[in-house]
């Protein structure tokens, strides 16, 4: 054991903000990516306009508690309860979400397309939304007022000043444990509280209800699940709505604790989250989970125990590829056919 | 290495001269119609990296890595001639050379994977490629002073830069890029470059190499099954690629003169599969002509620019969707002679939107070179016409395959005649100066565009039939 802390360098690194880093940031990795894995194993395509929808979720969680001034590029106060920005992110993000499967799926289905034309048209629908995106909010960042995001602030605790300008963001932004060295702000629980009940709700949706049972059939034959009596484009409409949802739950969890809205937001996810589901296991709902919480930990551990924090996407990228190379069905994947 | 280069000098040399004279005349037909400087340079290079991707498509492999390649190109152009004085003939070899060798080695181990697989991790590859260019000086610094690999560091980084022992490393400059590099690319080089790759390319088609390729393409195991060495042929495929990609990303460096690990992520490498989407890869001519128009249109709709990304995702969206074959179909006879009444209503509806969105953009701006700024015209112009041409595109989708589609399409097609009418009474009235012969194109694509909806209306049942199931 004390072989291991020294050769990861891990003497110096402070354990629990490090562990409670990876929970919240896996957390969010978690959500974003069982989207992306849902529609993968349901049609077996890479929907890569997920992190778009995941732009529009927090868009419209902020237009939900914002008002009609979000259109002019501006978001002066929140009347409402922040809070409910969540379920509307996520019904907006779920509609979204099917207006793209009308749009970039449907059709190629329709036309029995090759996988890779829908992987290009969710590419093309992905830079579409983007621009969308850029035209009716602009592209300059938005904000929610400061006040509006629920900051605690709790008694000055010990060895903190006023003064210290490094200080003042620990003091106003949430509880600060000292002994822990730990920030815990409210967003900050909220993305864990959240992403965990909705990840066991997708598990419990998936392996225990009819529904789940419906997609699963999907996933394995399309043709068998029609013959059997289920609605495939029903199917479809449902996993797309639902991958959307979390898409906007993500994204509205993840701009919530940046408080900053651009288009461009979720581009970095875009491939992140496809590191996050080929590490878990393509397909695989618990893969991704596991996946979320992986790449969490490695960019953690790369930023807070070794020099190369810049290199921490490399490092998730290679590991990625010798996933790819040697267990492409992932860590916890089923195995595949479709490899040489 | 020395004479031979000079040796190649004294023939590239002229052969440069002449094409330089001969495609005068075409550039300055182009630069009528606002395309001059660095965009027809920009043109060409997208151009090559259309050919680039088209190799591994064309041997069923769907590789996205091209993006990598060119930012190791670019890079080793890059350094060789900012810090070695080399010319651009050594910096293209050199660029050629590494970006060929990571791609055999990588080759190997990555080409196993089949499908969506390999273009994830082809992906992957860009991405490490992108952070550790952005992050070369500081791990190579801190290796260069490790005591176990430093001598092996030290010998490589002896090849990129003279002063090794520096205290800080500045190969590739980290995040801000490699500056002030000598914009030595001529359109004649990328020009005589072209045509070398394109006759390559006109030849491979009919060569032992290309029709093993297609072979592997149709179906792997069959083509084992023929002899056919399916390791080595797309080992081939993706080092062809990765070379030209390479040489594409010395030429863009030299155009730019300013690169830095952001303009290689990968909004590029879609950018480079968008080429050879948009010109279709049923034959040599789709990666060239995608590369041209893909890259020239943000030029020619000038006044659009800040819908640039909505227009490039669209035409993406509506090309794998309307017309998979590419750009390049439309000029296949095969194309146009159809078998039933469907497919003559869906060609004649193509043919219509192609006139409309030719005449929407040309005659306006020869006007606007001729004579300056047409206001009014721009914007009004080619709203509709966008309009118009995405409501078509839905019409053409409305009428192929499905059986109630007719009566869609007609209320559709009423729509876009609708929008045109308004358009056109617009201009006679006077609202839009300059009515041109644009207008009447307009008229007659409009027409063809019903004319095609009510060749499909009734609808015939037998359509349906024709929906082919998909073989596992």
């Amino acid at each position: 054991m004390d072989f291991l802390i020294d050769f990861f360098n891990l003497n110096d690194v402070q354990w629990v903000p490090q562990i409670v880093n990876i929970i919240w940031n896996g957390s969010l990795y978690s959500l974003f990516a069982l989207g992306y894995a849902l529609i993968f194993s349901v049609l077996g395509v890479l929907n890569l306009a997920h992190s778009a929808i995941f732009m529009w979720g927090a868009y419209v969680g902020l237009w939900a508690v914002c008002g009609n001034t979000v259109f002019d590029g501006q978001c002066p106060a929140v009347d409402v309860p922040v809070w409910w920005a969540i379920p509307a992110a996520m019904i907006g993000g779920g509609i979204i979400a099917i207006l793209v499967d009308r749009i970039a799926f449907y059709p190629l289905r329709q036309r029995n397309a090759p996988r890779l034309s829908q992987l290009i048209s969710s590419i093309g629908i992905a830079i579409m939304m983007v621009a969308i995106a850029e035209l009716v909010f602009g592209k300059e960042r938005l904000s929610m007022p400061l006040d509006a995001i629920p900051r605690r602030n709790f008694d000055i605790p010990d060895g903190l000043s006023i003064e210290n300008p490094l200080d003042i963001g620990r003091i106003g932004l949430g509880m600060y444990v000292a002994e822990f060295n730990i920030l815990l702000t409210p967003v900050r629980l909220q993305i864990i509280v959240v992403s965990l009940i909705l990840m066991i709700f997708l598990g419990f949706i998936v392996t225990q209800t009819r529904l789940g049972q419906g997609m699963r059939t999907v996933a394995f034959s399309e043709r068998v699940s029609s013959l059997l009596g289920v609605h495939v484009d029903n199917i479809y409409m449902i996993a797309f709505f639902i991958s959307g949802a979390l898409a906007g739950a993500a994204g509205m969890l993840y701009t919530l604790n940046s408080n900053v809205f651009l288009p461009s937001t979720g581009s970095e996810l875009t491939l992140k989250g496809l590191t996050v589901i080929v590490l878990g296991g393509l397909g695989s709902i618990r893969g991704a989970v596991l996946g979320g919480y992986l790449v969490a930990a490695i960019e953690v551990y790369m930023v807070a125990a070794t020099d190369y924090g810049g290199l921490a996407d490399a490092v998730v990228f290679f590991l990625f590829f010798l996933v790819l190379m040697f267990r492409p069905q992932g860590i916890l994947g089923q195995p595949l056919p479709d490899r040489a | 290495m020395d004479t031979i280069l000079n040796f190649f000098d004294k023939i590239l040399q002229p052969i440069f001269e002449i094409t330089t004279t001969l495609i005068q005349p075409i550039l300055d037909q182009l630069q009528v119609i606002g395309l001059s400087g660095s965009v027809v340079n920009f043109m060409l290079i997208a151009a090559i990296l259309g050919i680039s991707i088209y190799f591994t498509l064309y041997c069923g492999m769907f590789s996205l890595a091209n993006a990598g390649f060119m930012a190791i190109g670019a890079y080793i152009g890059a350094i060789l001639t900012t810090q070695h004085d080399a010319s651009l003939g050594e910096a293209l070899i050199w660029g050629m050379f590494a970006g060929g060798l990571i791609a055999l080695i990588i080759g190997v181990p990555m080409l196993r994977l089949k499908n969506i697989y390999l273009a994830i991790a082809t992906i992957g590859f860009g991405e490490v490629v992108r952070i550790l260019i952005r992050e070369f000086d500081q791990l190579m610094g801190n290796l260069r002073d490790d005591p176990t690999v430093g001598g092996i560091v030290r010998d490589i980084l002896g090849l990129l830069v003279e002063d090794v022992d520096a205290r800080r490393l500045r190969i590739t400059y980290g995040p801000q890029g490699i500056t002030r590099i000598p914009r030595e690319t001529e359109v004649a080089h990328l020009v005589v470059f072209l045509l070398v790759l394109a006759y390559f390319l006109y030849r491979f088609h009919h060569s032992r190499m290309g029709r093993a390729m297609a072979a592997i393409r149709q179906d792997e195991r069959v083509a084992a099954s023929q002899g056919i060495n399916v390791v080595y042929y797309k080992n081939v495929a993706f080092f062809i690629g990765a070379i030209i990609a390479s040489a594409a990303g010395v030429f863009s460096a030299h155009t730019i003169g300013t690169i830095g690990p952001e303009d290689y992520d990968f909004g590029r490498a879609v950018d480079i599969l968008a080429y050879a989407v948009l010109g279709g890869l049923g034959s040599w001519v789709g990666p060239i002509i995608g590369g041209l128009t893909l890259e020239a249109m943000p030029e020619i709709l000038r006044e659009l620019k800040e819908y640039t990304g909505l227009i490039n995702g669209l035409i993406l969206l509506l090309i794998i969707i309307y017309l998979p074959g590419g750009l390049t179909s439309l000029f296949r006879p095969s194309f146009w002679l159809s078998r039933g009444r469907f497919d003559t209503a869906q060609r004649v509806v193509t043919a219509g939107i192609v006139l409309v969105a030719i005449c929407n953009v040309l005659p306006y701006r020869l006007e606007a070179g001729a004579q300056g700024r047409v206001l009014g015209y721009e914007v009004w112009g080619l709203l509709p016409a966008f309009i118009s041409v995405g409501v078509a595109f839905f019409l053409v989708q409305r009428i192929s395959p499905k059986p109630e589609g007719g009566r869609y399409s007609v209320l559709l097609a009423g729509v876009a005649a609708g929008v045109w009418l308004a358009f056109l009474i617009l201009g006679l009235v006077g609202q839009i100066e300059n009515v041109t012969t644009g207008y009447y194109l307009h008229l007659i694509g409009m027409a063809l565009i019903v004319g095609g909806a009510l060749i499909s209306y009734p609808p015939e049942i037998e359509a349906a039939s024709q929906r082919k199931p998909e073989v596992a």
